[in-house]
């Protein structure tokens, strides 16, 4: 095994490509640096890519992230890797970062697909597609979504069933069920982690259904459901297709919720809610949205002229945290919840529940750096030791945070922090002979 | 004159594979209706068309020409939609010449999921290049 790692020196390792690492990448190779981004998924572009719309301009997202991903992507200056995870990272007695990535095998030829589509109608296998949250399906054989970056087919090798189809229709013959694991040691000066966050999983929330009651779907299930390249063209319930007209937002599902384990505010789901329902007002004229709420945390600017804007448009926000959540015969919802300004227990009827779920960190980067620590805060997200002064340092010299590794945040800050840890980085690399 | 009367006209559109192509590639997939007879041709950016592809597609039977650019979003140069302007301008000349209407060629920006504005555009230029070529 040992003679078939490949070698190769970079100036910076990204780890992590979405908005934040990819921000980062191009700050750094702007400035003439050598930029390895390396990406888990099969395409670049992060959560932002798959969102609709962004608070509180009301920006289209991916009109926004679409141009900023091809400029990553064709910069002279910067190098991906998708499906390729780093592994391992040690500092050397030179000060320089030693990393092993691991590149899992497309099964497509990179270079030579043209993006045509062929081999999904021909793939007999129909899986849940992640890129659209589970909503509706995709093949075995497929292009991620129609913006992402390299459009290029992908094979599922988990659930594909070797059968060839999508060999025979490809024009390209660019499908090699050959292609193997590829072992990278990659030596950077500087290290970048943008590793960005998880959503929470309700499904540790039993007392709100989520996966037993259909009409019961996460706030990014909702995002999907009014993106531009959404699967429906139109919001229905998942339960029957019901076009809904009672939508009830439940926020802090997993924030600010010592019972989980995640007592922190995730930041962004107030404004996301306020966000989705503003657009649902716009897409169903008829419906009623309720928000219900702990606090509505508009903190940001424009933020809190934006909460007005939504409830001048007829958005209803009742205080109260929802309790539980009860499925009737016709899959509509009963939400049990105190009504805080009455101080009595309500119940309200709903057709679709919507949970603002919040941000939790993502746990890998810490594990990553052998023979020096990455210290992790309270809440296991990268730890800032001089969080006031130089927010992009981390416990270990040479190594930057950008983004939400760092903690929750929206995207404007998630740039704001990119062009820090760039900053910090480029007099890193100038500090060093 | 004894041409048939034209129910669609034939549309030569050029897109940017990262921006304006995949809008036009939603517009199919959400099944939204647009002119039967509208070829794309995705570029990498719009200031690369060449006048004499858009004089060759008139001659060979072209009624129209859209060039979907990025506006101000192309990845491959900031003066991209002045340089696109540029060469639409010296087209428009060079058609004016061989007494074609310069209006047969346009150029707008669509983003990579104005697939709702490109159909728009579609439409309304299918109706004009009808309108002049059924008078």
């Amino acid at each position: 095994m040992q003679e078939n790692i490949k070698k190769s020196q970079y100036d910076a390792l990204v780890i992590g490509g979405g908005i934040a690492g990819g921000e980062a990448a191009l700050n750094l190779a702007n400035n003439g640096y050598k930029v390895l981004v390396v990406e888990k998924d099969l395409t670049i572009g992060g959560k932002m890519i798959l969102l609709s719309k962004v608070f509180p301009t009301l920006d289209c997202a991916a009109c926004i992230t679409t141009p900023k991903v091809s400029e990553i992507s064709r910069h002279a200056g910067i190098t991906i890797f998708t499906s390729s995870e780093v592994t391992a990272v040690t500092k050397n007695n030179e000060g320089r970062f030693v990393a092993s990535v691991t590149k899992r095998p497309r099964y497509v030829v990179t270079e030579d697909c043209t993006g045509c589509q062929l081999c999904e109608q021909a793939c007999p296998v129909n899986v849940p597609d992640q890129y659209q949250l589970g909503l509706i399906g995709r093949k075995a054989a497929f292009i991620p979504f129609n913006i992402a970056s390299p459009r290029v087919a992908a094979i599922d090798i988990d659930n594909c069933t070797l059968c060839g189809a999508c060999e025979k229709a490809c024009p390209t013959k660019c499908i090699d069920f050959t292609q193997e694991t590829e072992e990278y040691s990659i030596e950077a000066k500087t290290v970048i982690v943008a590793t960005g966050f998880n959503l929470f999983d309700p499904l540790k929330m039993p007392r709100y259904g989520y996966g037993k009651m259909k009409n019961v779907i996460t706030s990014m299930q909702m995002e999907r459901q009014l993106a531009p390249t959404r699967p429906f063209n139109t919001i229905l319930r998942p339960g029957d297709g019901k076009v809904p007209d009672k939508i009830a937002y439940v926020l802090c599902t997993g924030s600010r919720d010592a019972s989980v384990g995640n007592p922190v505010c995730s930041q962004i789901c107030c404004m996301y809610s306020i966000k989705q329902a503003q657009l649902l007002m716009g897409a169903l004229p008829m419906a009623d949205i309720t928000i219900y709420y702990i606090n509505i945390r508009s903190f940001g600017k424009g933020f809190e002229e934006f909460y007005e804007q939504a409830k001048g448009m007829g958005v209803n926000f009742v205080k109260g945290k929802i309790g539980t959540i009860t499925e009737k015969e016709n899959g509509n919802l009963i939400l049990r919840y105190e009504d805080i300004n009455e101080g009595v227990v309500k119940e309200a009827e709903h057709d679709m529940a919507v949970l603002s779920v919040g941000v939790l960190p993502n746990e890998t980067p810490s594990a990553l750096f052998k023979n020096r620590e990455l210290k992790v805060d309270a809440q296991k997200f990268v730890y800032q030791p001089e969080v006031l002064v130089s927010p992009a340092r981390t416990s270990i010299d040479g190594v930057f945070v950008s983004g939400t590794a760092s903690g929750p945040m929206d995207i404007p800050d998630s740039i704001l922090s990119a062009g820090s840890a760039a900053a910090e980085a480029i007099s890193y690399l100038n500090s060093k002979p | 004159m004894a041409n048939p009367v034209k129910k669609s006209a034939k549309i030569l559109v050029f897109s940017t594979e990262k921006i304006s192509d995949p809008a036009i590639d939603m517009a199919g997939l959400l099944k939204l209706h647009y002119p039967p007879k509208v070829y794309t041709i995705p570029l990498r950016c719009s200031s690369g068309v060449k006048p004499r592809w858009i004089l060759h597609a008139f001659e060979q039977g072209f009624d129209g020409v859209f060039i979907a650019a990025d506006g101000s979003d192309c990845s491959y140069g900031e003066s991209c939609t002045e340089k696109t302007g540029h060469l639409v301008g010296k087209t428009h000349e060079l058609m004016k010449e061989r007494n074609i209407e310069p209006a047969r060629l346009r150029m707008a920006a669509l983003c990579s999921v104005c697939s709702e504005s490109f159909v728009k555009q579609m439409r309304t230029f299918n109706d004009y290049l009808l309108s002049i070529s059924n008078k």
